[in-house]
């Protein structure tokens, strides 16, 4: 009996005292900030003015590193989007480009130029709030761009580079 | 960059996973920056422990009689002040790749073990790693003891033997031999020495109380497995060694006894990461030294029916401490 309430004392005396109450008090929430590249192939686009290109479940984000030991998020969001243009011939490409994530749009000016490897900060007027529809850890991709003239390339790709912010609760 | 986020929740959260999380892939970042973040998280702990295990040594100034005893179990707790539910982060105590994630600002409050569990309370912290690759999540939680019972406090027990020798002088012991589990081991040994100053002072001596001086010693060790069953090197471990001096003044009033002092109080606590883990270099990756002390002084009252002894008291100091005491005393 004596070694019992021993036990239970000192269990409380230390680190584990500090260690142990979180669940008791409900889930912790906490906020993780990470970004996620992922490159786009557009294929087969010479001499055409759009293209279309969803990224497939082996080439999607994977967001399951921002969810970290948490057990759900609670919000998830897409706070900065960056473009940049690789492997293209031509100087650059003006377009209208639709970025979805989801399925769901980015808000922001679609009508972009792009210049073959620089990075082009995408200003977003709205955060994109994904998790309504987030039914995974996987988030595929989606460009769509329609170019005022020819594609002067027939394979390039499109690096993505998303800011996403998530608050998960233990 | 989960392996960062692991860390973090691991240290709030992970009696319960101790065993389950990789702690060795958590401690890929460098041991400075995790050293001074823990240290900070972890001083109210380490720090209101040493007040802690001071609490209790005495329930009177009044020696006992050449042979005569008492036993009493010894309960104590340690308030954690407000200051204590923080520490401040500051980048420049970092390398660049712990900053906070905030360009605008250089330091933040940050909870501490103690602190607040409330995400707006918990900045963010920017984690980079060698490529130049940055997450950012929020600072530790507190472990929500003040939410669970309605004040941060830090606890101890211990069982205390005073036995009376020459010269009015009580020699105290407090022993507990090594308790070993598969999650953890314990011991604690310390000792004071409480003599009777009022027999050396003519005049002083007929009055009708009792004045005496108390030294005493501690060490607690207690070492907690993280891994007992693959890993048994790897524990946490923390040791504490308190040291209290103290003036004692007591009045016997029918079954009350008024007592209290003044003196000082000093600890040094030690929390060790020991054990060899993936990722880190080096073995036994983080220890957290903390050192202090403060000026004492308490007021206290006891109840004697017969043998039994019950006592309370409070001891203003950096940590003001509450101890109980419960036992029985024989001349």
């Amino acid at each position: 009996m004596i070694n019992l309430n021993f036990r239970k004392s000192f269990v409380l005396l230390f680190a584990v005292l500090a260690f142990s109450a979180c669940e008791e008090n409900g889930p912790i929430q906490f906020v993780a900030v990470d970004e996620f590249e992922i490159t786009l192939p557009i294929l087969g686009a010479q001499n055409e003015v759009s293209f279309d290109y969803t990224s497939p479940a082996q080439n999607s984000i994977d967001i399951s590193e921002l969810l970290g030991e948490a057990s759900s998020f609670v919000e998830l969001y897409v706070e900065e989007l960056t473009v940049t243009l690789q492997d293209y011939s031509g100087d650059k490409i003006a377009l209208d480009l639709e970025v979805s994530a989801l399925g769901l749009p980015f808000d922001y000016n679609r009508a972009i130029e792009l210049t073959p490897g620089v990075a082009t900060s995408i200003a977003l007027e709205n955060t994109l709030d994904l998790l309504l529809f987030l039914s995974s850890t996987s988030i595929p991709l989606t460009v769509k761009g329609e170019s005022a003239g020819i594609l002067a390339d027939d394979n390039f790709t499109l690096k993505l580079k998303l800011k996403i912010k998530g608050i998960a609760e233990m | 960059m989960k392996k960062y986020i692991t860390i973090l929740f691991f240290m709030a959260c992970g009696s319960s996973s101790f065993s389950q999380v990789e702690l060795g892939s958590a401690l890929e970042g460098t041991l400075e920056d995790a050293t001074i973040l823990l240290k900070g998280y972890v001083r109210p702990l380490a720090e209101g422990f040493g007040y802690s295990v001071n609490g209790g040594w005495f329930t009177t100034a009044k020696t006992h009689k050449l042979f005569g005893f008492d036993v009493a179990v010894v309960a104590s707790a340690a308030m954690v002040p407000s200051s204590g539910e923080t520490f401040t982060f500051n980048n420049s105590d970092y390398s660049l790749k712990l900053q906070l994630d905030d360009a605008t600002i250089s330091s933040a409050e940050l909870p501490t073990i103690f602190g607040s569990q409330e995400l707006g309370d918990r900045p963010l912290l920017a984690f980079t790693d060698n490529d130049g690759n940055s997450v950012s999540t929020s600072a530790l939680p507190g472990a929500g003891l003040g939410k669970e019972i309605g004040f941060n406090a830090v606890p101890s027990a211990v069982i205390q033997v005073g036995v009376g020798l020459f010269k009015n002088t009580d020699l105290k012991i407090r022993f507990i031999p090594k308790q070993t589990d598969s999650e953890y081991e314990f011991s604690s040994f310390g000792f004071g020495i409480q003599h009777d100053l009022k027999q050396w002072v003519p005049f002083v001596k007929r009055l009708p109380f009792d004045v005496s001086a108390l030294v005493a010693w501690n060490d607690v060790k207690s070492k907690a497995f993280l891994d007992a069953e693959d890993n048994p090197t790897q524990a946490l471990e923390f040791t504490t060694n308190t040291f209290l001096f103290q003036i004692l003044a007591s009045k016997k009033l029918s079954i009350f006894t008024i007592y209290g002092g003044i003196g000082a109080s000093s600890y040094t606590s030690d929390v060790n990461l020991l054990g060899s883990y993936q990722e880190v270099s080096e073995p036994d990756p983080i220890s957290l030294n903390y050192k202090g002390g403060s000026m004492r002084a308490n007021l206290g009252l006891t109840m004697k029916i017969l043998f039994l002894n019950l006592s309370a008291d409070y001891a203003v100091q950096e940590y003001n401490t509450f101890s109980i005491t419960a036992g029985f005393s024989v001349r």
